[in-house]
């Protein structure tokens, strides 16, 4: 009896700042996006996410890259 | 309540099932270029980290820039 894990899918998580609040904290919002490879690169994620956001008035600030692991009993 | 207005790019892929892929961008600068949605288009098409249903991303399909205006008249009194 032992769990094993594959690749199931990934997602590219974006967080962005849209504002700032009366208190003065910074209003952030997320988008998911999936259908993201699962393989793919580190650096290559995070200059798509820079390029999406390169196009918009918004700051990108974190991002997420979100690899899903399917676990299985193997009997 | 008020009238506000939203902005969102929209990027249209064709894939190579033949089918399409879009992804959305929040408020796009007012000043944004063709060129510039071009080459971030070839640029993740060319970066291959996406795979949709549909196969991989294989070309610029489309690219619109959509303004809504939403006129709120009315919000619930605040308790």
């Amino acid at each position: 009896m032992a769990v094993v894990s594959a690749p199931s899918g990934a997602a590219l998580v974006l967080v962005y700042q849209t504002g700032v609040s009366t208190s003065g904290a910074p209003i952030t919002k997320q988008r998911t996006l999936n259908n993201i490879v699962y393989n793919a690169s580190n650096q290559a994620v995070y200059e798509a996410a820079h390029a999406i956001f390169g196009l918009s008035e918004y700051t990108l600030l974190d991002v997420y890259f979100r690899r899903t692991d399917e676990l299985t009993n193997e009997a | 309540m008020a009238v506000t207005t939203n902005r969102t790019a929209r990027l249209t892929f064709a894939t190579t099932g033949g089918n399409t892929f879009s992804l959305t961008v929040p408020q796009p600068r007012e000043d944004i270029l063709l060129t510039e949605a071009m080459d971030v288009m070839n640029a993740l098409i060319a970066g291959g980290i996406f795979l949709t249903a549909n196969g991989a991303l294989t070309g610029v399909k489309d690219i619109k820039v959509i303004e809504t205006t939403t006129n709120d008249l009315y919000d619930p009194p605040q308790v």
